[in-house]
């Protein structure tokens, strides 16, 4: 090809190719991708109230009150002190049914209890990994005196021995928690319980909190639990 | 010396200029130039007239589209709205919800409350029945030894109205504390 042949060649390629193109034939889509729903039903503070249930102990001469959670579709955990020398345990959710117990199981090292339920759960706590160190935020929740459920903010302290003479170190908690928290789950930053709340100290105000692990070796050893004493 | 410089006649031939161009192939490169450019301006006017109407398209759907996001943004805002206000009807309806489970637990706790204090009542009231017998037995055995009075057997049942009667009387002691320290039932 002569040279002015390729220059013109090479002109209308130019030329063609500056031409502005067609916008396509298919439209884009009208809806946009679904985000997922958040309502307030499935808030953090929700699902804590959801884990949570009432215990509530008929003793041979009076009547105590705790809190638990669910570990498991019919499975609560609460605390020894709570269930101990009962006639009749009874469970509340947080909505106000009722939920049956089967049968409960105490630990023999620790102050804590299973519940066996004759009914679902309605929902399953998340435990966490590990412990949680000192300085992570936590939430103790529970039915304190009896009454409303609160959840109570605060941080680990420190780990000390245990009040009340049990094995292993407890979590110390800048959360205040009374009678009736007993049993309730102490919850870290992303609503996994971290612990199991069982007293609170009276001279410095501080709770005191089962740390997960130790929860985690009751459940996965079923030697460690043994039958109540019954009500007299 | 002659320094006068001699042509050669041979050469004088081969040294002149060259010829100019034939007027034939200078007319053809001009055509050759007329077509190229009458080509490059068709081309440039189709593409010129191409690329307006496809902007036109382009601002069309642009505008289309424009309109089509308002319209969104409208069924968003409206969309938003709406279950803002299904999440505060669902948070009024999970307090009231609470608040009702929570008097419920309360008039539950309240009743087996009460029903320990009918129970240690019912106990009570069965001591209370049985040191009333035991009283009654003290009055009756008194009342025999009263009429015996001068009997030799006088003595062995008034010992045993005594000792009646102190039973008695110790037992309902025992109630009498029982029934103090029986604490006030809720709600009284």
């Amino acid at each position: 090809m002569t040279r002015p042949g390729l220059l013109v060649v090479v002109g209308v390629l130019l030329a063609v190719a500056g031409c502005v193109a067609a916008p396509p034939e298919a439209a884009p889509p009208a809806s946009l991708p679904r985000a997922e729903p958040s309502l307030a039903a499935e808030s953090p503070r929700q699902r804590a109230a959801e884990v949570t249930m009432r215990v509530r102990n008929r003793l041979c001469d009076g009547v105590a009150t705790g809190s638990g959670f669910a570990v498991g579709p019919r499975r609560l955990v609460t605390n020894r002190h709570v269930v101990e020398g009962a006639e009749e345990l009874q469970l509340d959710t947080w909505d106000g049914r009722s939920v049956s117990v089967a049968v409960h199981r105490v630990a023999y090292l620790h102050d804590l209890a299973l519940i066996e339920t004759l009914e679902p759960l309605p929902r399953v706590a998340r435990l966490a990994a590990v412990d949680p160190g000192p300085g992570a935020r936590v939430t103790a929740v529970g039915f304190p005196r009896g009454g409303p459920l609160t959840q109570t903010r605060g941080k680990v302290v420190d780990r000390v021995p245990g009040a009340l003479g049990e094995r292993g170190r407890v979590l110390r908690i800048s959360a205040r928690v009374t009678h009736g928290s007993s049993g309730g789950p102490l919850l870290d930053a992303a609503g996994r319980v971290a612990g199991v709340v069982y007293a609170g100290e009276t001279r410095t105000g501080y709770g005191l909190a089962i740390p997960v692990s130790t929860l985690r070796g009751l459940l996965g050893d079923p030697g460690l639990l043994g039958v109540p004493e019954p009500c007299s | 010396m002659d320094t006068t410089h001699h042509r050669d006649p041979s050469t004088a031939a081969h040294r002149a200029p060259y010829p100019a161009l034939p007027p034939r192939r200078s007319g053809r490169m001009a055509r050759v130039a007329v077509v190229a450019l009458l080509l490059l301006v068709v081309a440039a006017t189709v593409s010129a007239v191409v690329s307006y109407r496809n902007g036109r398209a382009w601002e069309r759907r642009a505008g289309q589209q424009a309109a089509r996001a308002d319209a969104a943004e409208r069924r968003a805002a409206e969309l938003r709205g709406q279950l803002d206000e299904s999440e505060a009807t669902v948070d009024r309806l999970q307090r009231r919800l609470r608040d009702l489970a929570d008097e419920k637990a309360q008039a539950e706790d309240q009743r087996e409350i009460l029903r320990v204090y009918a129970k240690r009542y019912r106990e009570l009231t069965e001591i209370a029945g049985s040191v009333s017998a035991e009283l009654t037995s003290c009055i009756g055995q008194l009342a025999d030894a009263m009429s015996l009075i001068g009997n030799p057997y006088a003595t062995g049942i008034l010992s045993q109205a005594v000792d009646d009667c102190s039973t008695a009387l110790d037992d309902s002691q025992t109630l009498q504390a029982l029934i103090e320290s029986m604490p006030e039932p809720p709600g009284s």
